[in-house]
């Protein structure tokens, strides 16, 4: 079934728009949830969350991609619970990895605070990725969107996993030059 | 910024973005070692030697289809050999032809040791010692594949200024072993360097220093691979345009495998136009620079005579044969007459009886 059917299915508020989100993106939004959670039950957990929302937000809602709609939602979500999970301890998932990664390259740039910084940094950081040569910046996403391994970021691109970790320090060195230029370090 | 904030912010980035990055998946294949491309090379090579034999036999006994000054090809075995002109000894440059290097200590010894700096660049080109190395030399004897007087002499490491270390260093011996020079530093290049756009390629060699089409360079066109037709030009006085306008430019390496580099590359490219300059880099550590129609260029050299390719887009190579023909001269055309007919080539009648011509 395709998106335009699934959707028609939630503004009838036909349950079968949950099965069918289910039956086809289901592995691909709990893999998300298992890149960040690295548990099971708690990217299941998630991913029920995930269709929970779907149904309370479509409609009014209208994803033009259902995949990425809910590949958003559920890579969120998945942030929000290991953000409550592990306020004082890190560690055991790749997530906490890329934690790190950020931090580095995030020490010494000012908060964005309000809505509307928040916006502004998100225009930012979008004109930054297109800036990028496509296979830099895919990379980019599958560490910092999907929070892919290295090593399966290796794989999905034929490289090997050091060329990877150069791929991404390179590129980690771009950003934190733009938000030199771009005015948000201290 | 809290990391959150960042978190935050990739998950609100362009959803064309998150699906490509999604669909993004490749065919496994081995990764670029510049090592493994050398043999590979050997064709590509012979194709080029071919031309260079000629020039040098006919330094004395200028081409009556020369347009130019025929001096211009006594200057090719200097170009093409750029030690032997300018600063090192004649002497350095003849052993290395026959000799051979290979260094023992291990953290180096995936360095491809390469050809000799002119003697005036020593203050210019390096800076601070980084090592010291055990370097393994000896003659090698070409026609029954043996070595002779193989020694171990020590040597020194040194930073080449503005290249990365991962990419290529400067060794100079401290002991003359067989016969090397003890003042020379020499390029190595490492093996197991592995680069992904041309941009970090060319800022990890220092390109901008190192990357030399001076005038009287000579750039040889063919209008297609299996074609017969060959045009020569020299440059005038712009080659520095065409380095410049190099230097902006950026583009994925792409070479997969050796063999598909000649397969899938480079008979591919009987199809494309390919213009081929030869650079006059000091440490030889480019020698060449790749014009292909289809988007490419390639880079020769540096140093272990690998060729690299890169996919700077269609919009970029047309940009750069611009700037080409606008700082070359045409200096002879070779088998104007010939062309290619459902892929096979017409002989010609007009071709000089002493031309070669690559296959």
């Amino acid at each position: 079934m395709d998106d335009q059917k699934i959707i028609e299915l939630f503004f009838a508020r036909d349950e079968l728009a949950l099965r069918e989100c289910e039956e086809i993106y289901g592995r691909y939004c709990e893999a998300i949830a298992k890149n960040i959670l690295a548990n099971d039950e708690d990217a299941e957990e998630v991913f029920n969350d995930t269709l929970l929302r779907a149904w309370n937000s479509i409609p009014p809602e209208k994803p033009k991609s259902l995949k990425i709609w809910l590949g958003t939602l559920v890579r969120n979500l998945s942030l929000d619970r290991y953000r409550k999970m592990t306020a004082e301890k890190r560690g055991g998932c790749e997530v906490s990895l890329c934690i790190e990664e950020a931090e580095e390259f995030l020490a010494d740039t000012v908060s964005v605070a309000d809505e509307y910084e928040k916006r502004e940094f998100a225009k930012f950081l979008n004109e930054f990725l297109h800036s990028l040569l496509e296979r830099e910046c895919d990379i980019f996403v599958r560490r910092y969107f999907y929070c892919d391994s290295t090593a399966k970021i290796a794989r999905r691109f034929a490289l090997n996993e050091a060329n990877v970790l150069v791929i991404l320090s390179r590129t980690r060195k771009k950003l934190k030059e733009a938000l030199k230029k771009g005015g948000y370090t201290l | 910024m809290k990391t959150n904030d960042f978190f935050e912010a990739m998950g609100n980035i362009d959803a064309d973005l998150i699906e490509r990055a999604d669909k993004t998946a490749v065919k496994p294949r081995p990764f670029i070692k510049i090592a493994a491309i050398a043999a590979a090379i050997a064709l590509l090579v012979t194709g080029m030697l071919v031309i260079l034999p000629m020039f040098r036999e006919d330094e004395n006994e200028p081409d009556e289809n020369i347009v130019g000054d025929a001096i211009v090809w006594s200057n090719v075995f200097e170009l093409f050999n750029p030690n032997t002109g300018s600063g090192v000894n004649e002497e350095a440059a003849f052993l290395e032809s026959s000799s051979f290097a290979e260094i023992e200590t291990k953290k180096y010894s995936k360095y491809d040791l390469g050809n000799a700096f002119p003697l005036d660049k020593n203050d210019e080109f390096f800076g601070e010692k980084l090592d010291e190395i055990k370097v393994r030399t000896g003659w090698y004897v070409y026609y029954n594949d043996t070595e002779r007087d193989v020694v171990t002499v020590k040597a020194e490491v040194y930073e080449i200024k503005g290249v990365s270390t991962d990419a290529a260093v400067a060794v100079k011996y401290l002991e003359k072993g067989t016969e090397k020079t003890t003042e020379h530093f020499y390029a190595a290049l490492n093996t197991e360097y592995e680069f992904t756009t041309l941009a970090d390629f060319l800022s990890d060699f220092n390109a901008a220093v190192h990357m030399d089409i001076g005038k009287d360079a000579l750039v040889t066109e063919y209008p297609r691979f299996n074609s017969k037709k060959i045009d020569k030009y020299r440059v005038t006085e712009g080659g520095s345009d065409i380095v410049k306008f190099l230097l902006t430019l950026d583009g994925a390496a792409e070479v997969a495998h050796p063999y598909d580099a000649v397969d899938g590359r480079m008979n591919n490219c009987g199809e494309i136009r390919r213009v081929t300059f030869l650079m006059a880099s000091a440490g030889k550590m480019m020698n060449s620079l790749y014009i292909f129609d289809n988007g490419y260029i390639a880079i020769g050299g540096p140093i272990c005579d690998g060729i690299i390719f890169f996919n700077v887009g269609g919009e970029a190579t047309s940009e750069l044969y611009e700037i080409f023909k606008a700082n070359t001269e045409l200096v002879t055309v070779i088998n104007p007459d010939s062309t290619v007919t459902d892929g096979i080539v017409e002989a010609t009648t007009s071709a000089p009886a002493n031309e070669v011509v690559p296959e």
